[in-house]
């Protein structure tokens, strides 16, 4: 039977918010389509976004109130990205993290 | 008194092994229970005591819409980790010690805000579930999940954070007012200064030039203690065995603990240098938890009545409901809802909880696939709750619930003869059959 390409799972990543300080599950990945979760384990409610290396925000999640946890998905290419909270000033209080998305090295198929 | 009737010499055997397993495991799995009746009971406790070989048994990895489970990098599965964990566990013992571990030295992702913390914390746990508690409390000590849940992870002698060492005597290790001072815990807490964390770098460490390194006076005695004095000053302190003796009991059994055993364990307990399997041992085989197998009194954890569920059907971790399902159940492994853990026993009844309990169990029947048309009218109702019972394990049922279900399983399709009734009707039965001996009020206790 041919080689049966499959669409490769999404690259994940899991950010928990506080105040005023995201912790990801990761600091890197392979280009192509991301789910992104932020888990809102602070008192305020906070969001997440997705900034190009430009300075264009390409992506963003709902407010996400206390306890609760939002998901975006959104296509990146090879590149460095930040995900920072939109709520006013609280990236400059410290909720950012950069993301280094690189070409991937392998490709998911099925015999 | 009961006024239920003694269930036969062959029968009481394998309620005895089925609250073993219920009680230091998840469930025996269906196939093993014949086996391990044929056992002295003493016997099966040392094979619980004495696990060998791989820890989890085969079977496929969990899933969820096809591929594997990310417990790092996506919300809940964690949860379904843990649970995985739970269904495929070789060792029950081990993995139900390292869920009272984990209940005892409760430490919540809620704060910790890092799954992969977390994970190692449950292997440091389980590595130490049936070893000293002196090497598990150490290990506590120093695990980083719990470094940054009780604020030990930047405690600085210029200003101490009581937090863990109020927690390591009031709940870890001696008990709320038992045996010390606020004082003892101030000094403790100085003992305890000089752990690091650093958010940018996530590097863990310790700094001498924190640690508040001058004599303190804990428990009466006086010298230079730094942390793991702290943890060995609690561990010998005369209050401490009888305590952690008691607490570990209670995870067994909802019945007091007699005083003559308390001592056997405390007895042992020092006697192995804090060993705790010979407490364990006589837990186990003591014949408080094998009284009135007729009569289960204690409620399942609701992690321990997912994963039997599981485990009785054959079934594995296949979708993600499992986080909320438990949430909603009132036990989410890794969120405990504070430090002293979860409450138990009755505590886990509740109307909400409860329901929760039914909507698990209707997952579990829509995995089955139990489609209109796939029974035919020929199936007596004996025959369709002797199916019931084969395809949910064969779990205990008390004789009333019996008759009930066996009334049920004649009037739910008397006079159902229409070919669109037998269609419906017959496997609706099953369906609900299977549902009630998976959720109704005999499976919730052991």
């Amino acid at each position: 039977m041919a080689a049966v390409d499959l669409p490769p799972p999404p690259a994940r990543i899991l950010l928990y918010a506080k105040e005023f300080a995201f912790n990801a599950s990761r600091k890197a990945g392979p280009s192509g389509t991301w789910q992104m979760q932020m888990r809102n384990n602070g008192e305020d409610e906070h969001d997440l976004k997705v900034r190009r290396a430009d300075g264009v925000t390409i992506a963003t999640t709902p407010v996400v109130l206390p306890s609760s946890t939002g998901t975006v998905r959104v296509r990146l290419r090879p590149g460095t990205y930040t995900l920072y909270c939109g709520v006013a000033g609280h990236e400059q209080l410290g909720m950012r993290v950069p993301l280094t998305v690189r070409t991937p090295k392998v490709r998911t198929t099925l015999p | 008194m009961s006024t239920r009737p003694a269930p036969t010499v062959d029968r009481v055997a394998r309620l005895r092994v089925e609250r073993l397993y219920w009680r230091a495991g998840f469930g025996a799995l269906p196939g093993e229970v014949n086996a391990l009746a044929r056992q002295p009971i003493g016997r099966v406790v040392q094979s619980l005591l004495t696990p060998r070989g791989a820890q989890l048994r085969r079977g496929p990895a969990p899933k969820v819409d096809g591929q594997p489970i990310d417990p790092f990098n996506e919300w809940g599965h964690d949860v379904l980790w843990w649970l995985d964990r739970a269904v495929r566990g070789r060792h029950p013992l081990v993995e139900r010690m390292t869920l009272n571990w984990h209940d005892h030295f409760a430490t919540s992702n809620s704060k910790v805000s890092d799954a992969k913390l977390m994970l190692t914390q449950y292997r440091t746990i389980r590595a130490h579930a049936l070893g000293t508690f002196r090497g598990l409390a150490q290990a506590m000590l120093r695990d980083h999940a719990m470094q940054r849940f009780l604020d030990l992870d930047n405690s600085h002698k210029r200003a101490p954070n009581e937090n863990f060492a109020r927690e390591l005597l009031e709940l870890f290790t001696l008990g709320v007012n038992n045996g010390y001072t606020e004082r003892d815990i101030r000094e403790a807490a100085r003992a305890l200064t000089g752990f690091t964390f650093d958010w940018e770098t996530k590097r863990f460490g310790f700094d001498p030039e924190r640690h508040d390194a001058g004599v303190k006076v804990i428990f009466g005695r006086r010298g230079n203690f730094d942390a793991a004095d702290v943890v060995d000053l609690a561990i010998n302190h005369p209050r401490h065995a009888p305590y952690l003796c008691k607490k570990l009991w209670g995870y067994f059994t909802p019945r007091p603990c007699p005083p003559a055993t308390l001592r056997r364990m405390v007895s042992a307990y020092r006697g192995s240098k804090t060993q705790i399997k010979p407490v364990l041992s006589i837990i186990l085989t003591h014949p408080a938890l094998y009284a009135d197998l007729g009569e289960p009194d204690q409620v399942k954890p609701p992690i321990v009545y997912a994963a039997g569920m599981l485990r009785k059907t054959g079934r594995f971790v296949t979708f993600r409901d499992w986080s909320w399902l438990l949430d909603d159940m009132g036990q989410r492994p890794f969120y405990p809802p504070n430090v002293n853990g979860w409450d138990q026993d009755t505590a886990w009844m509740s109307t909400a909880s409860v329901r929760a309990r039914y909507s698990a169990a209707s997952r579990i029947i829509k995995e089955m696939n139990i489609e209109d048309g796939s029974l035919s009218a020929n199936q007596t109702p004996a025959k369709a709750l002797e199916a019931a019972l084969a395809a949910t394990g064969d779990p205990w049922i008390s004789p009333q619930t019996r008759a009930a279900l066996m009334r049920y399983a004649r009037t739910s399709v008397a006079g159902r003869t229409e070919k669109w009734e037998v269609k419906h009707y017959f496997p609706e039965r099953q369906r609900v059959l299977r549902h009630l001996l998976l959720a109704g009020p005999d499976a919730q206790v052991s």
